[in-house]
C-alpha cells in the first residue's frame, strides 16, 4: 500500500489536535472523529523507544498533565520510520474531518503587499471601519443579476467579531470575479431592533428587518430574505461569518443545471484562528483578496459539512418549503436543510474551501447534546407558511 | 451479480490504518454482512499488497468455505499486482490447495510485470488461464477475457498504454450485466481520473466502492464531484456495510443520514 515518508512535523501537527480546545468546535462532529487522533496518539506510544517519553505520554493521553509540542516532537522521533505511525497518521487524513490547516502564504506581493504585522492586533473596531470604508465605494447597478445571496445575521456589540464578520463576508463579495453588479445581496438582520441597518443598508441591495428579540433562528431568517428578498432564479445562502474565494459566485451559477436545483458550493470549510481571520479582513481592506495571493492563514478544516454555504434555485427553495423554522438557536439546521434538499432531488457538492471567520462559539450543546438533535428525523410540517416576518414580532420583550 | 472488491478495505475498517493483521471474525462477519446484503454470488478478490499472505489466505479459505456450502455459485478470482508474490509460487500453491474443488481462477496482473513473475505464475497455474507468460499487457487482458473466468478488476498499477483495453474490457462486462464493479482503492498508485471515468461509463447505480481507511475515497469523492456527478449518485455507491463498520469505529466517511431516510443500500434492495 502507498505509504508516504514519515512527516514527523505533520504528525506531530495533527497529535496537537487533541490537546487544542479550537479543534472542538463542532463538539458533536469532535465526538465522532477523536477516536482516529487517539489511535494516532496511541501508535506513537507503542513505537516510541524511549521509556521515559513513553511513560509522559501515556500520562499524557490519560489527561493526568498537560501538553507541550516538544515533547510530541521527541516523542515521534523516538518512533523511527514506522509504517504504522504512516498509516495511522493516513487514518486520520481520510477519516476525520477535522484537520489542522496550514497556509504558509505567498512571498510578498511585488505592488500590493499583506500587511506584514497581523491585522488581529488591530482593534476589531478598527478593522470594521477599514472594511466599512473600503465597502462605501460599491458601484451603482446597471446589470443583469446573475445570482442572490442572502445573509442574515444578528451582531449585538457584546460581541463585535459578528459585526466584523458581516462586513467582512460583504467585502468578499465585491472581490469576486463575477462583478458585483451582476450579483443581488439581500441582507437580514434579526434583533430586537434594526441595530445597524443605517450602517448596513446601503452596502447592499436589499436590507430587511427581521424582528426577534428572542432565541435566534437562522432558518427562518433565511426563509424571511428568499422570500421577500429574491427576485432572481437562483440564491445562495450564506453564513454571515463566511467569506468566499473570488471565483465562487461564477463556480456556483456555472454548476446549476435542469436536473440539478441544489449544490453545496464547498466541500471543506477552514475555520480560520483569530491572527488568520485578522489577516483576512487585512486582505480584504486591501483590495488582496484572491487564491493566488491569500497571506498565512492558519486554523481547522472542517470537511463534508453543510453550513456554510447553500444554493438552489429560488423556485425550487420555495417549492420545497425552505428550511424549517423549528430548529431554533444553533445546530443540525444546516443539516436538516441539506437532507431535505437531497430527499426531493439530486445535489451537487463543488470542490473547494470556504473560510469561517473567527467568533466567540455560541452554545450548540445542551447537557451534552445538540439543542436541534430531537427534531432531526421528525416531519415537517405540511404546507407552513415560511419567512413570515411576524412570526417573531413583539416576542421576548 | 459479481462483485468486485478489495477485502483490504475490510481488514482496514477494525483494525484501522494499514494494519494487515491476521482476519478478524469480526471481518469475516462484515464480509458476510456484505454478500447477504447484496446477494452476491460470486467474489472476485483484489489483492496487492505482499506484506497481506496470511490475510489473502484467510480470505480465500473463508470464501471457499461458503462455496462448499453452496453459497457461492460461481467463481473467485486473483488479480495481483505485486511482483514478489506473482514470484512466490510457494505461496501460490497454498492458494490454490484451499481452493474447492471446480473453482475456476482467472489472473490479471495489473502491476509490475517481469520475467520472475511470469515464471511465478506459471508454475502454478493452468496453462488455461494464461495461454503465454508475457509483459505484453493488452495482450494479457485479452487472454482474461477470452478465459475460462470471464473475470475483470479494477486495476491498481496499470501502465498508462493498456489503460483503454482493461478499462473497455471491464465496460464491456458491465454492459453485460454480469459485473457490478467495485473500484479498488490505493490512494498511491490508483489513477481517479480514469476511475471517474470508469464509474460514468458504467453508470453508478451498479458501483459499489467499499473504502477502507487511507485508500483514497476522499480523493475518488473529490474526483466523481469534479466530474460533476451529484452527491446522491456517490452516496449510492458507496458501501453501506464497511460505512457502518466505519461509523462504528467513528471514522465514517460520509455522515449516515437521519433515521428516517432510508440507506442508499435499503433504497436499493426496496426496487
Amino acid at each position: 500500500m502507498g505509504h508516504g515518508e514519515l512527516d514527523e512535523a505533520e504528525i506531530v501537527d495533527h497529535l496537537m489536535v487533541l490537546f487544542d480546545s479550537a479543534a472542538k468546535v463542532s463538539p458533536g462532529l469532535w465526538r465522532r472523529m477523536s477516536p482516529p487522533y487517539e489511535g494516532l496518539l496511541k501508535a506513537v506510544i507503542s513505537h516510541c523507544s524511549d521509556e521515559c517519553l513513553r511513560q509522559e505520554l501515556e500520562a499524557l493521553a490519560t489527561g493526568a498533565h498537560g501538553i507541550h509540542r516538544y515533547m510530541l516532537e521527541k516523542a515521534v522521533a523516538a518512533t523511527g520510520a514506522s509504517t504504522r505511525l504512516c498509516g495511522a497518521l493516513e487514518h486520520v487524513r481520510e477519516a476525520c474531518w477535522v484537520l489542522p490547516y496550514r497556509v504558509p502564504g505567498p512571498p510578498p506581493h511585488p505592488t500590493k503587499p499583506i500587511a506584514e504585522k497581523p491585522i488581529a492586533e488591530k482593534p476589531i473596531a478598527d478593522q470594521i471601519s477599514d472594511l466599512h470604508t473600503r465597502l462605501a465605494a460599491r458601484p451603482v447597478r446597471d446589470a443583469a443579476v446573475d445570482l442572490a445571496f442572502v445573509i442574515n445575521f444578528r451582531a449585538v456589540p457584546a460581541a463585535p467579531e459578528r459585526l466584523r464578520n458581516l462586513l467582512a463576508c460583504l467585502a468578499g463579495l465585491d472581490a469576486q470575479t463575477v462583478s458585483r453588479d451582476r450579483l443581488r445581496v439581500v441582507l437580514v438582520e434579526q434583533d430586537a431592533f434594526p441595530r445597524h441597518r443605517e450602517l448596513l443598508a446601503d452596502l447592499v441591495d436589499t436590507y430587511l428587518f427581521a424582528d426577534n428579540a428572542g432565541t435566534y433562528n437562522y432558518a427562518w431568517g433565511r426563509n424571511v430574505g428568499v422570500r421577500h428578498g429574491v427576485r432572481e432564479p437562483q440564491v445562495c445562502l450564506l453564513d454571515a461569518d463566511i467569506v468566499v474565494p473570488t471565483d465562487f459566485a461564477a463556480r456556483v451559477v456555472e454548476a446549476f443545471d435542469r436536473d440539478v436545483p441544489g449544490l453545496v458550493p464547498h466541500d471543506s470549510m477552514v475555520f480560520l484562528d483569530s491572527a488568520s481571520s485578522g489577516a483576512v479582513v487585512s486582505a480584504l481592506t486591501d483590495g488582496a483578496w484572491n487564491a493566488g495571493n491569500l497571506p498565512s492563514l492558519s486554523g481547522y478544516q472542517l470537511t463534508e459539512v453543510y453550513g456554510g454555504s447553500m444554493a438552489t434555485t429560488t423556485e425550487f427553495y420555495r417549492r420545497i418549503g425552505g428550511q424549517d423554522e423549528r430548529y431554533e438557536g444553533w445546530g443540525d439546521e444546516d443539516n436538516e436543510f441539506y437532507y431535505h434538499l437531497r430527499d426531493h432531488a439530486p445535489l451537487r457538492r463543488l470542490v473547494g474551501p470556504i473560510f469561517h471567520l473567527d467568533h466567540p462559539r455560541p452554545q450548540t450543546d445542551a447537557d451534552g447534546k445538540r439543542i436541534n438533535a430531537g427534531l432531526l428525523g421528525q416531519a415537517r410540517y405540511g404546507d407552513a407558511e415560511i419567512g413570515d416576518l411576524d412570526r417573531y414580532r413583539g416576542a421576548g420583550r | 451479480m459479481l462483485a468486485l472488491m478489495n477485502p483490504f478495505s475490510l481488514y482496514q475498517s477494525h483494525v484501522g490504518g494499514y494494519s494487515v493483521d491476521q482476519l478478524t471474525p469480526d471481518s469475516l462477519s462484515t464480509v458476510d454482512a456484505l454478500l447477504d446484503a447484496r446477494r452476491l454470488t460470486a467474489i472476485l478478490l483484489i489483492q496487492a499488497d505482499p506484506t497481506a499472505v496470511a490475510n489473502h489466505e484467510a480470505t480465500v479459505r473463508a470464501f471457499a468455505d461458503r462455496r462448499r456450502n453452496g453459497e457461492l455459485t460461481t467463481i473467485a478470482g486473483f488479480g495481483l499486482d505485486a511482483t514478489g508474490l506473482l514470484a512466490d509460487a510457494t505461496y501460490w500453491r497454498r492458494v490454490t490447495s484451499l481452493a474447492p474443488h471446480g473453482l475456476r481462477y482467472a489472473v490479471l496482473s495489473v502491476g509490475a510485470c517481469d520475467e520472475l513473475s511470469e515464471s511465478g505464475v506459471r508454475s502454478v497455474l493452468p496453462a488455461t488461464v494464461l495461454e503465454s507468460g508475457t509483459d505484453d499487457w493488452p495482450h494479457w487482458v485479452e487472454v482474461i477475457e477470452k478465459g475460462p473466468a470471464p473475470v475483470l478488476t479494477a486495476p491498481l498499477r496499470w501502465p498508462a498504454r493498456v489503460q483503454p483495453s482493461v478499462t473497455g474490457g471491464l465496460i464491456e462486462a458491465a454492459r453485460s450485466e454480469q459485473v457490478t464493479a467495485c473500484v479498488s482503492l490505493d490512494p498511491a498508485t490508483t489513477d481517479l481520473a480514469r476511475q471517474a471515468d470508469m464509474i460514468r461509463l458504467i453508470g453508478t447505480d451498479r458501483v459499489i466502492v467499499a473504502p477502507g481507511p487511507g485508500q483514497g475515497i476522499v480523493g475518488l469523492v473529490r474526483e466523481l464531484r469534479c466530474r460533476r456527478f451529484t452527491e446522491n449518485e456517490i452516496e449510492s455507491m458507496i458501501s453501506d456495510v464497511p460505512r457502518a463498520t466505519l461509523a462504528a469505529t467513528g471514522a465514517d466517511f460520509l455522515r449516515p443520514p437521519p433515521p428516517r431516510l432510508p440507506t442508499a443500500l435499503q433504497r436499493r434492495l426496496a426496487q
